[in-house]
């Protein structure tokens, strides 16, 4: 107890009103100013720090399932085709009950989803789940699956004619 | 004597008593943020609004919850406040992000039987019971009562460690000390919690404040105590890096369990359904706390600050079990809710709760280039949804860091706090949307002129977060939302309409419409 007693007396003395040093002045604060012109390009381009997410999504790409359309075929078939995409990046693809997944944007912020299933029935009934459970998350999105690889395209309503030439590339695929 | 002279001075005394014979060393081996090894000082819940209960009309409600999680049952000790902490809630009514008026509950602890303890003649000897309650409890002061806590409440003008706090006047009893009641340990001790803890419930003037704009012969009150957890959150999931219907590797139909990320807002989903927690509560006239009438609007944040200096003692008592000494130093703050859970990052959590508005420029990135939508796009980007793609996010400093135009901007400064306009009249708790003043935007023609405020939109709510927060507003459903970039045009966030909810229901109608409006705790008995 005595130990306690001069330990508590020489910390009360070596910090006795000690307030701490005021901080310096903040810097000027940002303000807010006109959106920077980034459609289309995602939040993110580096997934890495969110923990459990980008081992997931290794694990899908490490077992992509042989397809006829993979998404980089569609995707360059895009771009030969006008369609240029500002951003690409892997997304988690048992959200779509698939094996692997990537998402397009292009400048206008259309999103092109294309996923690849181990089978054609797979890819169908992976359509249906994505019409059927996420509608009201994305009520515009249009699907189409060609093989064992399905399409989405969202955000296009004002711009029907991309959304067009992505599925006639797509089926000509 | 410099600051880095108080810690050696600590760090020699610390070495000190862990190389001391018998002297018992303390560890700690969880790797969460340094709050969560506190969790008597640990903010959880911050509200404030114009009250609505019937006749109280010009006065403002503060609500601040600390301790989280309670389970019911937490016997013997209960759920205590810290006795060498300081608990405050601080009001800024200029804009400058610094404290005007500020709160200050600074709380104490004794036995009963005077300070010894409730004990019992057991064969001649007296000896101490080792619970808390010896006995029911229905009145402020019990003799079977064995653990008491008494506060005073303290209010400063101008910065908080500026000035000595003047102390509030129990009017009740003329005193300066406030009673809280015994936590709810069930009905054998406590037979009607509801009548027992409003005996509770305090009157008291501001000091220094002659309100205009309330009742006449009316009085701002005060509770602290224990109430049912009014914050309704899908915790696991949102936490499982939003575990909402993903994790079906199949097609088949969703995976039981998981909650619709656009499904009904009540899915059954709030894990804190059944948990307590401890509310400083206030209620002050709105006139007391602006500027001036031309200035209805306030921001405001609950803070908890301990001594930077901590001693074990090594042969611990009930009054003495360590001693703490040396400045006050901040742990805990909260204004706006999730902001330290969802916005500030992991290395700087720490830090944001010893910080002070006014220095929030350093964390100004993590508003306006926030790593929360990034997140739901990797995981719902299959779907073809896409993050909000502007940056900086203006929508979000209006939202969290400058107010939103039209409703509640307190100036050019950005600091995080919960921001009210004490002139928007309070709604009727029957009338509230669980949305509250989101309720009130369309859609944004364009970002360049910010979020579109239609106060005549039907269903608008404008009393409710973020012009404050109530305790029946769905904070996480909102924000959801706001991330998604509700608050954006629709070429810069795509998915800004989607119903995003996380399938916790909060409904104000199910809460009490008075002071101080959280429902009354879960007893400690109840189903076990």
């Amino acid at each position: 107890m005595r130990t306690f007693a001069l330990l508590s007396v020489c910390l009360f003395v070596a910090c006795k009103h000690q307030e701490p040093a005021p901080a310096p002045a903040p810097a000027p604060a940002a303000q807010p100013g006109l959106a920077a012109d980034t459609q289309g390009v995602p939040g993110s381009k580096d997934l890495q720090g969110l923990g459990a997410l980008p081992p997931l999504m290794t694990e899908e790409a490490a077992h992509r399932a042989p397809v006829k359309i993979p998404v980089e075929k569609l995707f360059d078939a895009l771009a030969k085709g006008g369609v240029e995409l500002a951003s690409k990046h892997q997304v988690l693809a048992r959200t779509a009950g698939a094996a692997y997944c990537m998402l397009g944007v292009t400048k206008d912020t259309i999103a092109i989803a294309a996923c690849e299933y181990p089978s054609h029935d797979a890819a169908v009934a992976g359509e249906k789940l994505l019409d059927t459970r996420y509608k009201k998350l994305v009520p515009d999105a249009v699907r189409a699956v060609n093989g064992s690889t399905l399409v989405t395209v969202a955000n296009a309503d004002s711009h029907p004619a991309v959304r067009d030439r992505v599925f006639e590339t797509f089926k000509a695929l | 004597m410099k600051l880095r002279d108080c810690w050696i001075g600590g760090a020699v005394a610390l070495a000190a008593t862990l190389l001391a014979p018998n002297i018992v060393s303390a560890s700690s081996h969880r790797e969460a943020p340094f709050i969560t090894k506190m969790p008597k000082v640990d903010g959880t819940d911050f509200y404030m609004f114009n009250s609505y209960e019937t006749g109280r009309a010009g006065y403002v409600t503060i609500l601040a919850n600390y301790v989280p999680l309670q389970p019911k049952y937490g016997g013997p000790n209960y759920f205590t406040l810290d006795p060498d902490a300081l608990y405050e809630i601080h009001v800024d009514n200029n804009g400058d992000g610094v404290e005007d008026l500020t709160f200050q509950f600074d709380f104490d602890q004794k036995l009963g039987n005077n300070g010894s303890g409730i004990a019992l003649n057991i064969g001649g000897t007296n000896v101490a019971i080792p619970l808390a309650a010896a006995g029911p409890l229905a009145n402020v002061t019990e003799p079977a009562q064995n653990i008491i806590e008494t506060y005073t409440l303290g209010v400063v003008r101008g910065p908080r460690r500026g000035s000595a706090p003047t102390l509030v006047t129990n009017i009740g009893d003329g005193t300066t000390t406030f009673h809280k009641p015994f936590d709810d340990a069930g009905q054998k001790t406590v037979a009607d919690y509801p009548t027992y803890a409003n005996k509770f419930i305090a009157n008291f003037d501001i000091p220094g404040c002659t309100p205009t704009g309330v009742g006449a012969g009316t009085h701002s009150r005060v509770f602290v105590g224990q109430r049912q957890e009014g914050f309704a959150v899908n915790l696991g999931q949102v936490f499982d890096l939003v575990n909402f219907n993903v994790s079906a590797l199949g097609v088949n139909a969703p995976v039981a369990g998981e909650a619709d990320l656009t499904g009904a807002q009540d899915q059954g989903k709030n894990v804190t359904a059944d948990q307590n927690i401890t509310t400083l509560a206030i209620e002050v006239p709105a006139s007391c706390l602006t500027k001036d009438a031309s200035s209805p609007v306030i921001a405001s944040w609950t803070t908890a600050s301990v001594r930077q200096a901590r001693v074990l003692n090594p042969t611990a008592t009930f009054d003495n079990p360590s001693r703490e000494g040396g400045p006050w130093v901040q742990v805990s703050r909260l204004g706006s809710p999730l902001v330290n859970e969802i916005v500030i990052g992991l290395p700087d959590k720490d830090k944001f709760n010893g910080s002070e508005p006014k220095n929030d420029a350093q964390f100004a990135a993590y508003v306006t280039n926030p790593t929360f939508p990034a997140l739901i796009e990797a995981v719902f980007g299959a779907t073809g949804m896409l993050a909000p793609t502007t940056f900086p996010r203006a929508d979000l400093i209006a939202a969290f860091l400058n107010g939103v135009p039209g409703v509640n901007v307190t100036g050019s400064t950005l600091y995080e706090a919960l921001r009210l306009n004490t002139a928007v009249p309070a709604t009727a708790q029957a009338s509230q949307s669980s949305l509250g003043a989101a309720t009130c935007f369309a859609t944004p023609v364009d970002n360049a002129h910010g979020p579109a405020l239609a106060l005549s939109q039907a269903g608008c709510d404008p009393a409710g977060y973020p012009n404050g927060r109530r305790p029946g507003d769905d904070v996480v459903d909102i924000e959801l939302r706001v991330a998604m970039g509700f608050l954006l045009d629709q070429n810069h966030a795509p998915i800004r309409a989607a119903p995003l909810v996380d399938g916790a229901e909060v409904d104000a109608n199910k809460l009490q419409a008075v002071f101080p409006y959280l429902n009354n705790p879960t007893p400690g008995n109840e189903g076990t």
